[in-house]
């Protein structure tokens, strides 16, 4: 008997102007299983549908259908005797932490469960073992880096032994390190057969082909694919269309043999199979910016406790009109760095030039003036009842005409891409309009430094695309842009410089073709370049940073697209 | 980030004792601060507190409350004796107001009244788990759902702190003057800061009761503790004298020890 049934599951939230399910029917038994889908095609629906949420805890227009765990519908039962069978991670899994300290937050399952203090303590030992989390049981959770926190999240559920574990978008927040954690202790706990099965969201086609047995593809609430990863994940036209990010090895595969389907997934398996190559020719060298400096950073140090430094003498110029990627793993200084620009915190030592004035002095109002800032989650920003009203704020703030605040407010909005949604409130709007919206009411001001950290988190490939494009054209336009991200591929398409931080220092700095040709040196910082990139140094030594360059540029014998 | 818990673990005779026993001398404060209205007597407690506090070893822990705490003592001794007027003893005339003795001791007391009050629940929540008090009100008879919902209040407080920080700067970054302006142009601004805030907890809080059933969590269910609480013979020991000395002022104000006005608070 399969472990999870769905059945003909339709499913209306309150007030909502369509189904977020259409009808789904599919059964989940033992192995990974990876959902995959753009923004709005149900995926979280259904996790919290399979996790017993819906339809027993919300408000809902509709629920149609059956859902059995174990062979038991799930409807009017309580959704904490179904998390003891389908536990699931929520996308904000913070949400999911409410105890001061690891233990007691792993054993907050348990103690439901009436279990005896003996094997209460068993259990938390060994969860917080099964991810990885051992001496660390007195800390307050909150104090834990984001890849940690995420893991306690995850233990915290095993100690209910689920059978069922849901990973809804667990990674999307993580640092690569982070990311590489997790999917390692859902290997081990599926080894172990600690659980028997695994549901996982993700947007990280290249993890879930290496991960996932099965695939299945969600759009509009309805269940558009289901089979086999490396078939699924080899429709790669129809993986494109949905707006999201096909396995590099696959992209290339699907033009220069299409006809190969399942494509290869891994580094590996493209090399061996990879037709000879008639014809490679270089990538055009990298351009130095030689314009004048928009930022320069002199010996710059700071830290929040007397002792302990976060940011330890740092050196950078940043150069007007440049798209510069920071990266580094949580916890390097990016953030710490980027907010000492923009003056929101003061550094210690050093000095912070900006378009030649020393601004080291001035605080965050004055230097706003040059520098926007784009924080991680909009919610931090947004507070006005219309998306009007909260592009026009600091237009009117800074005592604009009116007609020029409107001028300014439809100028940015087309821009942006939210003139349709002007008189909405900004509180019902999606986290990648949010997004949008946060975007646009710093770009109204017309900051000639824009700073973006960690602008896409949450954000599905084809709006993370969207976003940066609309970034790209203000880069193209004059503005210089820093952006924080751990999406690699994000760097490579967009990005003409990198900066590498580590433990508050920089390590690397340069074009990004010439940073991500260094594979190995890479490596140590645990920062992994796109497939594509590892792909063209190993088979040409060459270093070409997308999938389209790598296709532009390199003739195959037997090339038929 | 800078860490707000109040929680600090120490080896004393405070953090030792059941939060049951501590829970019962925030209550005897509370009452010795209440039946006397004389400087002499409330400032008694307000030192008796005080000593536990440093006894504990978390007088350091509590370094961002001095402020408030200095604040409140003031306001009491400056608005009481102009509200509570009457005695006999005639002390100054400031604009045509007359100020007797009497209405500014009342207004000293009410002060170390006050900050003992204060002091009292911190000492507690410094000393003690969140998770130990929760367990404690379980025991002394509180449905858990209302005591989970105390714990989760505090549990939050480092996290909102922090939102309001970040919220806080990312709207000084986009021009918002939270300090400057005229009133009306103060009270939007204050909105900038407010509404994001409140909108965050407010997410964050109605996750919640999700998120713990996420957890296995069934309401009404009876549930066991991994962390255990114990009176032990210190404790009740403790409680007796707490709840003699209690007696106690209540015996010595109705026999009218203690007061500025005896026939107030």
């Amino acid at each position: 008997m399969a472990l999870v049934e769905v059945k003909d599951v339709w499913v209306k939230y309150r007030g909502a102007r369509d189904y977020s399910l259409k009808g789904v029917t599919l059964s989940i038994s033992e192995g990974v299983v990876a959902v995959i889908g753009p923004t709005n095609a149900g995926k979280t629906t259904l996790c919290k549908t399979i996790a017993g949420i819906i339809p027993n805890v919300g408000a809902y227009d509709d629920f149609r259908g059956e859902v059995l765990v174990d062979g038991v519908s799930t409807k009017g039962r309580k959704v904490g005797e179904i998390s003891r069978k389908c536990a699931m991670v929520f996308q904000d899994y913070e949400s999911q932490l409410f105890r001061t300290t690891v233990e007691l937050e792993v054993a907050f399952g348990p103690e439901n469960l009436m279990l005896p203090l003996e094997d209460i303590r068993e259990r938390v030992r060994d969860a917080i073992k099964a991810v990885g989390l051992e001496n660390l049981e007195k800390r307050y959770s909150f104090a834990l880096s984001g890849g940690q926190k995420q893991r306690l999240a995850i233990a915290s559920l095993l100690s209910l032994q689920p059978s069922l574990l849901i990973l809804d978008e667990a990674t999307s927040d993580l640092d690569p390190v982070g990311k590489r954690a997790i999917y390692e202790v859902a290997k081990n706990l599926m080894e172990q057969k600690v659980i028997k099965s695994l549901v996982l969201v993700d947007h990280h086609l290249e993890k879930v082909a290496a991960f996932a047995d099965r695939v299945i593809v969600m759009k509009d609430g309805n269940v558009i694919m289901d089979g086999p990863a490396s078939h699924v994940l080899s429709e790669v036209e129809m993986l494109i269309q949905l707006g999201l990010h096909p396995p590099d090895t696959a992209a290339i595969y699907s033009r220069i043999q299409p006809n190969s389907k399942p494509y290869p997934m891994s580094l590996e398996d493209a090399l061996r199979k990879m037709p000879k190559v008639s014809k490679a020719r270089p990538p055009p060298a990298p351009k130095y910016n030689e314009d004048e400096p928009a930022v320069e950073v002199e010996d710059l140090w700071f830290g929040y406790q007397k002792g302990e430094w976060v940011i330890k003498g740092v050196n950078l110029v940043v150069r007007k009109g440049e798209l510069l990627g920071l990266i580094g793993q949580n916890g390097s200084g990016k953030t710490t760095l980027a907010q000492l620009v923009a003056g929101i915190l003061k550094p210690i030592r050093g000095k912070i030039v900006v378009f030649g004035r020393d601004m080291t002095s001035y605080g965050v109002m004055i230097r706003g003036r040059d520098i926007g800032y784009i924080f991680q989650n909009p919610d931090y920003q947004i507070f006005s009842n219309t998306v009007r009203e909260e592009i026009a704020y600091g237009l009117r703030a800074r005592g604009l005409p009116e007609p020029e605040v409107e001028a300014r407010v439809m100028e940015v909005s087309n821009m942006i891409g939210v003139s349709n949604i002007l008189d909405e409130d900004p509180f019902f709007l999606t986290k990648a309009d949010r997004q949008r919206v946060a975007v646009a009411s710093i770009l109204a001001l017309n900051p000639r430094i824009i700073i973006l950290d960690e602008p896409t988190t949450g954000l599905s490939p084809g709006e993370t695309t969207a976003l940066m494009d609309t970034v790209l054209k203000l880069n193209l336009q004059g503005t210089t842009i820093i952006t924080i991200t751990h999406d690699m591929w994000v760097v490579a398409k967009y990005c003409n410089r990198v900066v590498l931080m580590t433990d508050g220092k920089i390590v690397a700095d340069g074009p990004t073709r010439n940073i991500f040709s260094e594979i190995d040196f890479l490596a140590k910082y645990d920062i992994e370049p796109p497939t594509v990139v590892s792909l063209s140094k190993k088979l040409l030594n060459q270093t070409y940073l997308t999938v389209d360059e790598f296709l532009d540029l390199v003739s195959f014998n037997n090339e038929t697209g | 980030m800078p860490q707000y818990v109040l929680y600090v673990e120490r080896k004393t005779f405070i953090h030792h004792l059941d939060p049951r026993t501590k829970i019962f001398l925030v209550v005897c404060v509370f009452i010795w601060s209440s039946v006397f209205n004389h400087p002499l007597y409330t400032g008694f407690v307000f030192l008796a507190v005080l000593s536990l506090v440093l006894v504990s070893r978390t007088f350091t822990q509590l370094k961002l409350f001095w402020f408030g705490l200095i604040s409140l003592a003031l306001m009491s001794m400056i608005l009481w004796p102009l509200f509570r007027r009457g005695g006999t003893t005639h002390l100054a005339t400031v604009f045509g107001i007359s100020f007797t003795a009497e209405s500014v001791m009342y207004g000293v007391a009410v002060a170390f009244r006050l900050v003992a009050m204060v002091l009292s629940g911190l000492l507690l929540l410094t000393t003690t788990r969140i998770e130990e008090i929760e367990l404690a009100m379980t025991r002394l008879g509180l449905p858990y759902p209302m005591a989970f919902g105390f714990s989760a209040v505090f549990r939050f407080i480092p996290t909102m702190v922090g939102d309001g920080l970040t919220i806080l700067a990312a709207q000084q970054a986009r021009g918002v003057n939270v300090a400057g302006g005229n009133i009306f142009s103060r009270l939007r601004n204050s909105a900038a800061i407010i509404v994001p805030l409140f909108i965050t907890t407010m997410r964050r809080f109605g996750d919640l009761p999700i998120a713990i059933e996420s957890r296995g969590f069934v309401p009404m269910e009876k549930r066991s503790y991994y962390l255990s609480i114990k009176m032990r013979p210190i404790d009740f020991v403790t409680v007796a004298v707490l709840a003699v000395l209690a007696g106690l002022s209540i015996y010595l104000r109705l026999n009218g020890y203690g007061v500025v006005f005896p026939d107030v608070i």
